[in-house]
Formats: C-alpha cells, sequence, structure tokens
C-alpha cells in the first residue's frame, strides 16, 4: 500500500502532471464560460489530446477541465444570465441579481471560493470512503454485478428525462447498440453488416463526441441569430467592496457552504441525479434554513454560494461509484469511464489491486485541482467578460473541426468519423423530441458488463436463472430497483420528480 | 437573440417515438437478429449471443407500445391547436449544416485535412453569421493552421493528407 502511495505520489509531483492538471482547468473554465458549450462536451472533444499521454496526467487534464468546467458554467450565469452547463442554472438566481447591482465581482470570487469549498469537501469523501466501497465490491460475484448493474441503469434511467418510459427506451437503445460486435462470452461476430469496421462495434469516442457535441452543434445552427450582442450589458461597481467577499460575509455563508457540500457529496454518489439537482437541492435548503430567506433570489451572496458549493461538491463524489464500482453516476463520469477504458483502465475494484498508485493519483489531483481552481479562478477574471461575448460563429466550426480530428485521431478512420455524424444526428433527434441522452450513454458503456455478468452466472448456474436470488446482496440491489422504481414512479405522478 | 425552433410542436411527439420503436424492435427481431448474429455454439446451460439483444429488442417494443398508447391518449384529449407556423430558414439552415458536415468528411479524403477544413471553417462560419469574409478567411485560415499543429506535432496524431498530400 505504502509503495503505490509513495508511486502514486511521484507520478502526481511530475512537472507534466501538473501541466496537465493546470491545463484542463484553465481549458475546462474556459469552455464553461462560454454559453452553450458545458464540461461533459468538452471532455468529449478534448479527449483524444489524451491518446499518447500516460494514463495519469490524462486523467489529471480530464479532472481539470471537469472540475473547471463545473464552475466555468456559473461565470455566464452569473454575467449574462445564461447558465454554461445545468448546474449553474440555481446559481443563476442570485448571481444575476446581484450582476445588476454592480456586484459581478463580488458574486464570482463568492462563486469561486463556494466551488472550491465545495470541491475539497468531496475529496475528502471520496478518499473516505471509495477503498471501503471497492473491497466490499471485491466479494461480488456475477450475479451481484449483474443485480448492481441493472439497478444503476434503472434508476439513471427513470430518473432523467421527462418521462419514465423515454427514460428507460434510452436505456435498452443504449444496451441494444452495445451489443454490436462480438459476443462478450463466445466472441460471435453481431450486427456487423458486412462492414468490417463494425465488426467491433461502435467506439466509445466518436459516439460521445457526436451525441454531446455535434448534436449541439446542430441545435444551434438551426436557430435564428438576429444579434451578436447579449442583452445584458455589464456594468461592475467601483466601490471596493462591491468588488471583494469579505470575511464577514464568507463566514456568513459558511454554514450554508458546509450543509450544501454534504448535500453534493450525498447526491453525487447516487446514480442519475448529477449536479443540477445538488445544486437546486442545496440551495433550496440554504433559502428554508437563513435568517435572510426573504430576500433570495433578489441577490443574496449565501444563495450563490450554497448554489456553487453544492454543484462542486458532485465532482468528488460522483467519482466513488465510477472508481470502486465502475458504475458512472452522470453524464459527465460516464464521458469520463469512456476516457479512462480508452486509457486502458478499468475502473472497480480490481483497479484498487491492479493500479492502486493511479487511484492515489486520482485522489492527490482531485485534491490539487481545488487550488488550481482558485488560482486559475483570481487570475482569469478579467477575460469572463470577454469570453461570455464570443460569438457563435467562431465557436460552433471550431467544434466541429476539433470532433472530426478528435474522432479520426482514435483509429486513423474515416469510418469514426461518419460513426460520429450518425449519433450527431442520433443526439440532435433526441434533443428535439426530448429523449434523454444520459440513459443511453451510461447504458452503451455499462451494456457489455452487464451482458457478460449475466451470462457468467448463468453459464455458473446451468441456465439456472434462480441464482440471481439465491445470493442476498444481489436481492438487496433487486428489492432496492423495485423500491426506487416505485418511488419514482409515485414522484413523477405527483409531479415532484 | 436568439430564435427557438419547435418541429414537433403540433405533432405528437410520444405515438411517433412509440411507433418508431415498436417498428425499429420488429425489424430486428425478425430480420437483423436472426441475419446478424450468428449461434455459433449450441448450449443447453443457459442463453446464447442472440439472447440479450432479443431480450432488448422486446422490453424496446415493450415500451413503445406503452409510448403509444400514451401518445393516441394524449391525441384524443387534445384541444385543437393552431398549426405551429416553422420557419424556413431554419429548416434550410439545418439541412444545410447537416449536409456541409458531411461534404467536409467526404472532401477530407481527397482534398486533405488542411484543404477542407480550411474550407468548411470559412462556410460554416459564415452561414452561422460572420459577416466580413476577409476576416472570416483569416479565422479559417488561423484556426486550421492552429488546429493542425497541436495534432500533429503536439500530439502527435496524424490527420488526413488527401490524394493531393495536403
Amino acid at each position: 500500500m505504502y509503495a503505490d502511495i509513495v508511486s502514486g505520489f511521484f507520478q502526481f509531483i511530475h512537472p507534466f502532471t501538473f501541466f496537465c492538471l493546470f491545463s484542463g482547468t484553465l481549458a475546462g473554465v474556459i469552455i464553461g464560460v462560454l454559453p452553450g458549450l458545458g464540461p461533459t462536451m468538452a471532455i468529449a472533444i478534448l479527449v483524444p489530446l489524451t491518446f499518447n499521454m500516460m494514463p495519469l496526467p490524462a486523467m489529471a487534464f480530464l479532472l481539470g477541465i471537469y472540475v473547471g468546467g463545473i464552475f466555468g458554467g456559473s461565470v455566464s450565469a452569473i454575467l449574462i444570465n445564461t447558465p454554461g452547463t445545468p448546474a449553474a442554472a440555481a446559481t443563476l438566481l442570485d448571481g444575476y441579481p446581484l450582476s445588476r447591482q454592480g456586484k459581478a465581482k463580488k458574486a464570482l470570487k463568492m462563486a469561486l471560493y463556494a466551488s472550491v469549498f465545495g470541491n475539497t469537501f468531496s475529496v475528502c469523501i471520496l478518499v473516505l470512503i471509495t477503498g471501503t466501497l471497492a473491497s466490499i465490491a471485491l466479494k461480488f460475484g456475477p450475479p451481484e454485478y449483474a443485480a448492481l448493474i441493472l439497478f444503476s441503469l434503472t434508476v439513471i434511467g427513470a430518473l432523467t428525462g421527462k418521462s419514465l418510459v423515454t427514460g428507460l427506451l434510452s436505456g435498452f437503445l443504449g444496451l441494444f447498440l452495445a451489443t454490436f460486435g462480438p459476443d462478450p462470452v463466445d466472441g460471435s461476430p453481431r450486427f456487423s453488416f458486412g462492414i468490417m469496421e463494425l465488426g467491433d462495434g461502435f467506439n466509445i469516442l466518436p459516439m460521445m463526441i457526436g451525441l454531446f457535441a455535434i448534436s449541439e452543434v446542430l441545435m444551434k445552427a438551426e436557430k435564428k441569430i438576429t444579434s451578436f450582442k447579449n442583452s445584458a450589458t455589464l456594468s461592475f461597481s467601483d466601490k471596493p467592496e462591491d468588488n471583494r467577499v469579505s470575511w464577514k460575509e464568507f463566514k456568513e455563508s459558511l454554514r450554508s457552504m458546509f450543509r450544501s457540500s454534504a448535500i453534493g457529496a450525498f447526491v453525487g454518489a447516487l446514480p442519475g441525479l448529477g449536479s443540477g439537482t445538488a445544486a437546486f437541492l442545496s440551495y433550496g435548503f440554504a433559502a428554508r434554513g437563513s435568517k435572510n430567506r426573504k430576500n433570495f433570489g433578489k441577490g443574496v451572496l449565501e444563495g450563490v454560494a450554497a448554489a456553487e458549493s453544492g454543484n462542486n461538491a458532485v465532482c468528488g463524489s460522483a467519482m466513488i461509484p465510477l472508481l470502486a464500482l465502475s458504475i458512472p453516476g452522470d453524464l459527465v463520469t460516464a464521458v469520463l469511464l469512456g476516457a479512462l477504458m480508452i486509457h486502458g483502465l478499468t475502473p472497480g475494484p480490481l483497479l484498487f489491486q491492479t493500479h492502486m498508485d493511479v487511484v492515489y493519483g486520482i485522489y492527490m489531483t482531485l485534491a490539487l485541482s481545488s487550488i488550481v481552481l482558485l488560482f486559475i479562478g483570481l487570475l482569469s477574471f478579467k477575460f469572463f467578460g470577454f469570453l461570455t461575448k464570443m460569438p457563435r460563429y467562431v465557436i460552433f466550426p471550431i467544434v466541429v473541426v476539433l470532433c472530426f480530428a478528435g474522432s479520426y485521431g482514435l483509429k486513423n478512420s474515416l469510418f469514426d468519423v461518419y460513426c460520429m455524424f450518425f449519433f450527431g444526428l442520433i443526439g440532435y433527434i433526441m434533443l428535439k423530441v426530448e429523449f434523454p441522452q444520459v440513459p443511453l450513454m451510461i447504458a452503451f458503456i455499462l451494456g457489455p458488463m452487464l451482458e457478460s455478468q449475466m451470462r457468467q452466472a448463468l453459464l455458473i448456474s446451468r441456465g439456472d436463472y434462480s441464482i440471481f436470488i439465491h445470493s442476498p446482496i444481489a436481492v438487496g440491489f433487486l428489492i432496492l430497483t423495485f423500491i426506487s422504481m416505485f418511488f419514482i414512479v409515485y414522484g413523477k405522478r405527483k409531479g415532484k420528480l | 437573440m436568439v430564435v427557438e425552433v419547435d418541429y414537433f410542436g403540433s405533432m405528437p411527439r410520444q405515438f411517433l417515438t412509440g411507433m418508431f420503436f415498436v417498428c425499429f424492435s420488429l425489424l430486428n427481431l425478425f430480420w437483423f437478429i436472426p441475419d446478424q448474429v450468428p449461434v455459433l455454439v449450441i448450449t443447453d446451460t443457459g442463453p446464447t449471443p442472440v439472447t440479450f439483444p432479443i431480450f432488448i429488442c422486446m422490453a424496446m417494443m415493450f415500451l413503445g407500445i406503452i409510448l403509444v398508447v400514451l401518445g393516441a391518449k394524449e391525441l384524443k384529449e387534445r384541444q385543437p391547436k393552431k398549426a405551429v407556423a416553422i420557419e424556413q430558414t431554419s429548416r434550410i439552415r439545418l439541412f444545410v449544416s447537416i449536409v456541409s458536415m458531411f461534404i467536409y468528411v467526404l472532401t477530407t479524403e481527397y482534398l486533405g485535412f488542411r484543404v477542407s477544413t480550411f474550407l468548411f471553417l470559412l462556410f460554416f462560419s459564415r452561414m452561422l453569421g460572420y459577416q466580413k469574409y476577409l476576416q472570416a478567411i483569416s479565422f479559417s485560415v488561423l484556426s486550421t493552421a492552429c488546429i493542425y499543429a497541436v495534432f500533429t506535432y503536439l500530439i502527435q496524431i496524424p490527420l488526413p493528407r488527401g490524394v493531393i498530400g495536403w
């Protein structure tokens, strides 16, 4: 164990890893600030830059984008009333009114401090819990794993999107697309349609780039842009107290930040909820528990702090199920899982035995990302106004070219580029018919694992399906699946979910 | 200011989506799975390579039928609405975007990454609203050069050079 910590530490303190973390965080903040782009798209289009890197620098780069992107999303919410990410929608409620009062810098600084606070808090939770969870997961056999994946997929499918049925359908579509390529048990080819490149199934990278980047470009390209100027004009107050966060103001928000970080860390570790839910829950709790509750929504600094610490606390805790169980809880972690797999690392309990150095390196990277974010955030305030005004006709053509180059670079194959555009069209149609993309992506990633675990279990039992009810853990997960389905259906009918 | 476009505003989405999934599942169950998934080893001890796809398609068909029923119900209960006028230019813009991306990939094989990327950036940025030609050309040249340099020299991923070596 100590050897792994030392090895992880030496990989972590390598200047190149630092450089990757710094550049990833910077890229994440910039892309997060640009309206219309978010951390998911940022990771999807920038993964190709890590192809030739070692796993830890690659992860440092991608985690930097994740942490920076979540914060960056709040900048455009505060400055121009347009949340860069869904998670930043709660920040907008008090951030934009502050901005209109000329206190944009104060709001941005509080958002930055709260983001750093939330992220640090969740990294502590990650370090404390993940190892224990992974050691429990080591005792899982194929039936337990299959039941766990089924539970996660059902909850994610049922929770995301407007309707339970469309969420589940999206998940099943992802599972179906995952069956393309060789059979996981006997290797028989499936759905190759005589196309040689399809013999190995769809590659995850072109698929995620298409679904999350090209579809967004098409959505934006069809919209009529009548004016390129943002409707909001930024004004900054000359008073020094309007441009900084005093210790008193920070102390007043500290209670909310602790509570919101705990909420964010809890929500992040659960499948299917994500940072948007965490931010709104945190904001709601802060509004209810504050002495200043009447002014929430009119420009209260505590509101910004609660929303930001809540949504950033998801970053670390969302890595708990990803690293310990190989189950991504939301879209960004699904994309991160895809990126890890491209680097030959499969998260899960075995990662804690075979690549413990990388796990420790990831912990250290995430912990340092808070400091890097603070540093970059404080230095880049001046440029945020400029970035939010970046016109779409500059951003989106470049995004398409990056998508092309990234998809091509995976295998030097134009087939992957065509696949990317194909999934881009599918993603566009999904957005149009309000069909959730998250379950499709997560099911596509977990599909092969689910099938192989189920079939291994059935091979062990010689085709007897009762193997799934002979294991108490598997039964526990199946009961959890039914209970959560019941509550989700009930909540959706009542309009609470 | 951005104008939102909704092509499906006057159409029963649930019904159409459900119908699509029912047809898609039937197509798979009766054509693609028997045709594209050979069962090489037949065992009596558990599922074969077709079991999982068949199970998924049946589940999709079941959920698709639910959507069709829900959509039909919604259609019955819905008050007749005025037809939503969809702006023709939005459709054209979308169509042109898709076609230009497709042509971009297609021409890369022959013209190479640099030439086709320059042409695509110039066309696409103009289509999205870049009004000044000279600026659009400079933007296209600079962006192409930067992306090419990053991929080819910095991270050493070769990009297609086309038949003329560009």
